[in-house]
């Protein structure tokens, strides 16, 4: 007996670190990479938070799905994961969630400042980084963009001027309306003063309007929701009038609720789900 | 002597697998119930939640989601029609589906017998209440409907805050009390008789008495905070996006809480099979489900 003691020793050594190895995997994973954009001149910080077994050695052929989850206006990649809990709703998905830096740049190439080109970032720079050291789907329908405010806009902008891109766009409480806007000095920086061509370039209503028919059978899902309480219910009911009137695909929700975190971590939960839903799974 | 004892052995396995999954699942029944009001046999179905015969739940009573059905249908459709009773298995909610008939869940301005709104008020929730270990009081009741349905479910939480926490419409048809020869809108051959028959001509005061839009416009200021919690959705391709539309933007217009969707989708059981699962989804978040059910357990 007294001879086999080293080898249950062993025995049960190997059986705890293969329970913590599955553990681990099993988990949510939040990585960050201080990515340096060449356009923008900066680092751009992004973080990712991996699908609850990404890193299981049985998964390391499997290819998933991404969801580009922006933020809102003087918010961070960072905000998302420290003002709602992003990281435990993940676990529920198989979906690779990336939350890309944009400032105060309405996701748009500034008309007054060159360097600031935070919507060709996204694409150039950004979503080619994501699919080069990920296991990403890296085609269309294995990609999602969605976010909150100037975040929910710029998703949808991208949506609607890289269909070939996303298959799915989501806004929560999207401040659409900001490109008619000079009472701000991120929309000035953004999109020039009143009569600069950057606001019709920019704008989804004009965007929609001169779509061209053949396009809208391309355009990715539309999800938007907004809380009852917010000062931008209104654009976003005269955006939801809009898609009807043309006929694009969307669903379109209004419910209880401020321009805040609380409404955000609640609707977040939605947003992964209908995104989950209209994904190509991960395979 | 080995294979008998496994064979045996995966007999017993079976048989324990196959009586387990039965208590898995909802239990669904029907009650043939005499209305004294109407004049009719108007039968109702029941979706029991999983737990409720298990021993050890007989003190536990359950919030009661009573589920309308559509024009020219009747209280079996949700359960034949749709996967209402595994949907269901998901919440500990008791599920009933009245028969309304062709009668907008109004008390006829023609027909003197058809009762179809006190009916529900005044005999068929007292008889659930009566018969099965449902929770008495608004906390414990939701009501909700597709078309005719969600019309109806709307109207019961306007005209019966007292009775409702949360009132649900699907594809509701919810113009119907305002349809006339003059202004038919879409479907109107459909709707046109059981709408003449339960509204009467367009000045019989049963239109103005169960008009939604002029309910919500009316609906004297004080009274808003103790309505119920109101949801609507429908189609976008849905002849009856518009009024649905309307209808929110008077609730927005009250300040009246509710919850408004638009998606993708038509006036047919698919998109029915799919939000029914939303709003049980809904109602169970605003019955606040679990917490009520240990709170009353406990208590007892």
């Amino acid at each position: 007996m007294r001879r086999y003691r080293p080898l249950i020793l062993l025995l049960i050594l190997v059986g705890l670190l293969l329970g913590f190895y599955l553990y681990t995997s099993a988990s949510v994973h939040v990585e960050t990479i201080p990515f340096e954009s060449h356009l923008v001149g900066k680092t751009l910080e992004y973080s990712v938070v991996l699908p609850p077994n990404y890193r299981l050695i049985t998964s390391q052929r499997k290819h998933y799905p991404v969801l580009y989850l922006l933020h809102g206006w003087n918010g961070h990649p960072q905000s998302w994961l420290t003002e709602t809990k992003l990281t435990a709703y993940a676990a529920r998905h198989q979906l690779i969630i990336v939350l890309p830096e944009g400032g105060n740049g309405w996701y748009t190439d500034s008309a007054t400042v060159a360097s600031e080109k935070y919507e060709t970032y996204i694409l150039q720079e950004l979503i080619p980084d994501v699919e080069s050291r990920y296991r990403a789907l890296g085609n269309r329908e294995g990609r999602a963009i969605a976010g909150f405010s100037m975040g929910g806009y710029g998703a949808f902008k991208f949506g609607l001027k890289h269909p070939e891109l996303f298959m799915f766009a989501a806004s929560m409480s999207g401040a659409f309306d900001a490109p008619t806007r000079v009472d701000d000095g991120s929309i000035m920086q953004a999109f020039g003063d009143a009569s600069n061509p950057a606001r019709a370039d920019n704008d989804l209503f004009k965007l929609i309007d001169n779509l061209m028919p053949d396009r809208l059978a391309v355009l990715p899902y539309f999800y938007m929701d907004c809380g009852t309480e917010d000062h931008w219910l209104n654009t976003n009911r005269d955006l939801a009038n809009l898609f009807s009137e043309r006929k694009i695909a969307h669903e379109y929700r209004e419910l209880p609720g401020g321009h805040d975190w609380k409404y955000w971590d609640r609707q977040v939960q939605d947003v992964l789900r209908a995104a989950s839903q209209r994904l190509s799974p991960a395979q | 002597m080995k294979t008998t004892r496994t064979i045996f052995l995966l007999f017993a396995l079976t048989l324990s697998l196959s009586v387990y999954s039965q208590r898995l699942g909802t239990h669904v029944e029907t009650v043939q119930f005499q209305s004294k009001l109407v004049g009719k046999t108007l039968p109702y179905s029941v979706v029991l939640p999983v737990e409720y015969a298990q021993p050890g739940k007989e003190t536990i009573r359950y919030p009661v989601l009573y589920l309308l059905h559509g024009l020219a249908g009747h209280y079996s459709n949700w359960l034949s029609k749709t996967r209402l009773s595994e949907y269901a298995a998901r919440y500990s909610v008791i599920i009933i589906t009245p028969e309304g008939n062709d009668g907008w869940y109004t008390d006829s301005a023609t027909v003197a017998a058809d009762k179809y709104e006190t009916y529900i008020v005044q005999e068929l929730i007292p008889n659930v209440e009566s018969r099965y270990r449902a929770l008495k009081g608004r906390e414990g009741r939701s009501i909700a409907g597709l078309s005719m349905g969600g019309y109806g479910a709307l109207k019961f939480g306007l005209k019966y805050p007292d009775k409702f926490l949360f009132a649900a419409s699907i594809s509701g048809a919810l113009d119907a009390a305002r349809r006339t020869v003059d202004n038919p809108g879409n479907a109107w051959d459909f709707l046109r008789p059981s709408i003449m028959q339960t509204f009467g001509a367009a000045d019989n005061p049963t239109r103005a008495a169960n008009d939604l839009l002029k309910l919500v416009r009316d609906l004297p200021a004080e009274r808003i905070a103790s309505l119920p919690f109101f949801y609507l959705d429908c189609g976008t391709e849905d002849g009856f996006l518009a009024s649905n539309r309307e209808l929110a933007t008077s609730f927005l217009e009250r300040k009246i809480p509710h919850e408004y969707r638009q998606l993708p989708g038509q006036h047919n059981w698919a998109y029915w099979d799919q939000q029914v699962q939303e709003v049980l989804k809904v109602a169970a978040q605003k019955m606040d489900v679990k917490s009520r059910q240990l709170a009353v357990g406990s208590g007892q």
